[in-house]
């Protein structure tokens, strides 16, 4: 009698572990589910604005919206070394321009607020201080991988690499255009 | 017999002990990963241009509540209530609260004295700001850290945390002046 008892008491044991293993690897497929999401979402570092508004707002409180038509070319300014990018890039856009026939746009994106004020007198390009959080957080984001946005009207077509000479980020730059 | 029962319950008992351990660790690190800035992540002292074309100077404030929303996302209607009472409370104790939408003409300007409604930022903010999810509510500290944080709709208890939150660095700022300044851009 006892031992029937104890054979009981064993199998309903066993039935109960089992059950918990079961549910335990519904979980462990659940996690694992869960955890490749959140692996995409990690990865994903930013939306792309792939199109959107391409307008901002200058030092003077001005929106300036690039025209719908032809390409625009979207690039940052740093304040801390505003002479020399100002200059490398009248440089880039005087070679873009002598490079190709199709109609150019250029936007530079100030990357501390106002303090690029001084640029829009000497700059071959309109300078924004502002712009609308997704497209300023493109903005950024490509200045960090070294590269800029080339949108044709409104969408985005290209994000051309720049390098450390002039000629070589206009190079870049049309090489995207075709 | 019997010693082979006990040691195979014995392996059952620590197979199971791992599994929860595991289990507890997922969760720790899914819990972790639903909050979109990591704690202590020094995000921009807001500026930009508002709705109404006004210039939203940089400036200390005793802390600032960032909101992104947006007119069309419904979840930002559904906790509207729990937001207004949070930008009262912070406005009361000399904070600034921006009201700040994804993209340009997503957001009307609703003539709030409470929120100063943002249109175009700065390029910090822009690079701090994931703008991919609304509703968030954000508490800023006066060095631009995030003191507390909520991606998607607030509950109550997310309210009381975010006044909680709000109260303790407004004590600490009282002397604060609590209008944010605004002023029109113009030539230099």
């Amino acid at each position: 009698m006892r031992r029937d008892d104890d054979a009981h008491g064993a199998l309903v044991e066993v039935a109960c572990v089992a059950v918990l293993l079961v549910a335990f690897a519904r979980l462990l497929v659940f996690d694992l589910a869960q955890w490749r999401e959140y692996q995409k979402v990690e990865r994903r570092t930013s939306r792309e604005a792939v199109s959107g508004s391409l307008a901002g707002v200058d030092a003077e409180g001005r929106v300036q919206q690039p025209p719908p038509s032809g390409y625009t070319l979207i690039f940052a300014l740093h304040a801390q070394r505003l002479k020399a990018d100002v200059a490398f890039w009248n440089a880039v856009v005087g070679r873009i321009d002598q490079s190709t026939e199709y109609p150019m746009h250029y936007v530079a994106v100030c990357d501390s607020g106002l303090a690029c004020r001084d640029a829009e007198s000497t700059a071959r390009f309109p300078v924004v201080s502002f712009m609308d959080p997704l497209e300023m957080q493109a903005v950024a984001k490509a200045d960090g991988e070294n590269e800029v946005l080339l949108y044709r009207r409104e969408l985005l077509k290209g994000r051309p690499r720049t390098s450390t000479e002039p000629l070589g980020t206009a190079r870049a730059v049309v090489k995207a255009l075709e | 017999m019997r010693t082979t029962l006990t040691k195979v319950r014995l392996i059952i008992l620590v197979a199971l002990s791992i599994a929860c351990c595991c289990e507890m660790a997922v969760f720790a690190l899914l819990r972790r990963g639903a909050e979109v800035y990591k704690s202590g992540t020094a995000l921009a002292v807001p500026q930009g241009i508002s709705v109404s074309g006004m210039f939203l100077e940089p400036r200390a404030a005793a802390c600032f509540v960032i909101r992104v929303t947006a007119d069309g996302c419904p979840y930002c209607k559904q906790d509207s209530a729990h937001y207004e009472r949070i930008a009262q409370e912070a406005h009361s104790r000399g904070c600034v609260v921006v009201a700040v939408a994804p993209e340009a003409g997503q957001m009307k300007a609703t003539g709030s004295s409470l929120a100063v409604e943002l249109e175009y930022v700065d390029m910090k903010l822009g690079r701090a700001l994931d703008t991919s999810l609304t509703p968030q509510t954000l508490l800023i500290g006066p060095s631009g850290v995030v003191l507390w944080q909520r991606q998607g709709a607030m509950n109550g208890d997310d309210e009381r945390n975010a006044i909680s939150a709000v109260s303790h660095v407004g004590m600490a700022h009282t002397d604060t002046e609590t209008a944010p300044t605004l002023r029109v851009l113009g030539p230099k």
